[in-house]
């Protein structure tokens, strides 16, 4: 059976999760279970069955791949991953800057320290992981 | 860039979906196309001229690009 959207394949296969998560936590006790959360676990088993036709079925699932591939759409991507990633790290240190001079005891002068020390890991991972990528790029190029 | 895919397309008489469906793209990035937005790379490129019958050269207008390009650094 051939894929033809892997978006939608780990879309179904998440939700297949999901709702085998939530049988796994209520068994022993399926007769208790609200109508409103039989109907959501419905829903839930209907968006994956959703998902994995979408993945394995050649007429919706071409579109679903050209979506997946567009080149435009990936470049897009990038950017909105670039662009939240900085924003997101900016936010952080923010946050625990606005928090510290917030802060009315000590336990939450610690917790905005914390929040500052997690962006400023969260820049150093960015960086490592730049490094060990054009390391890599750089060494398959030599082969 | 400048390109002439808008005029190429009305030719062919495709709409924009239908000459999204030829080159396996999404009718957004043709449209960014047409606006001049977005640089097709160069298999899309080649892949909208054997669509349009239409040279790549002609249809994103490359020597007239190239002229301005060739120009803006010779500004610098």
């Amino acid at each position: 059976m051939k894929i033809y959207s892997r978006k939608n394949l780990f879309g179904g296969i998440f939700y297949t999760c999901l709702a085998l998560l939530y049988l796994w936590q209520n068994r022993g006790q399926l007769d208790d279970i609200s109508p409103i959360d039989w109907s959501i676990l419905a829903c839930v088993i209907a968006a994956a069955c959703i998902r994995f036709y979408t993945a394995f079925s050649k007429k919706t699932g071409r579109q679903a791949m050209i979506e997946e591939n567009d080149e435009r759409e990936k470049l897009l991507q990038l950017k909105i991953y670039r662009t939240s990633f900085w924003s997101g790290s900016f936010g952080l240190f923010l946050i625990g800057w606005f928090a510290e001079s917030c802060a009315g005891d000590e336990a939450a002068k610690y917790v905005s320290v914390g929040i500052r020390l997690s962006a400023v890991l969260l820049l150093l991972l960015h960086i490592l992981v730049s490094a060990a990528y054009s390391f890599i790029r750089s060494c398959r190029s030599l082969q | 860039m400048k390109t002439n895919l808008r005029q190429a397309r009305k030719d062919k008489g495709l709409t924009q979906q239908q000459l999204a469906d030829r080159v396996y793209v999404t009718s957004r990035t043709i449209i960014a196309l047409e606006k001049e937005e977005y640089n097709p790379s160069l298999m899309l490129a080649y892949r909208l001229s054997l669509a349009l019958e239409v040279p790549m050269e002609e249809l994103f207008d490359l020597r007239e690009n190239k002229e301005k390009e060739d120009k803006k650094y010779e500004d610098l």
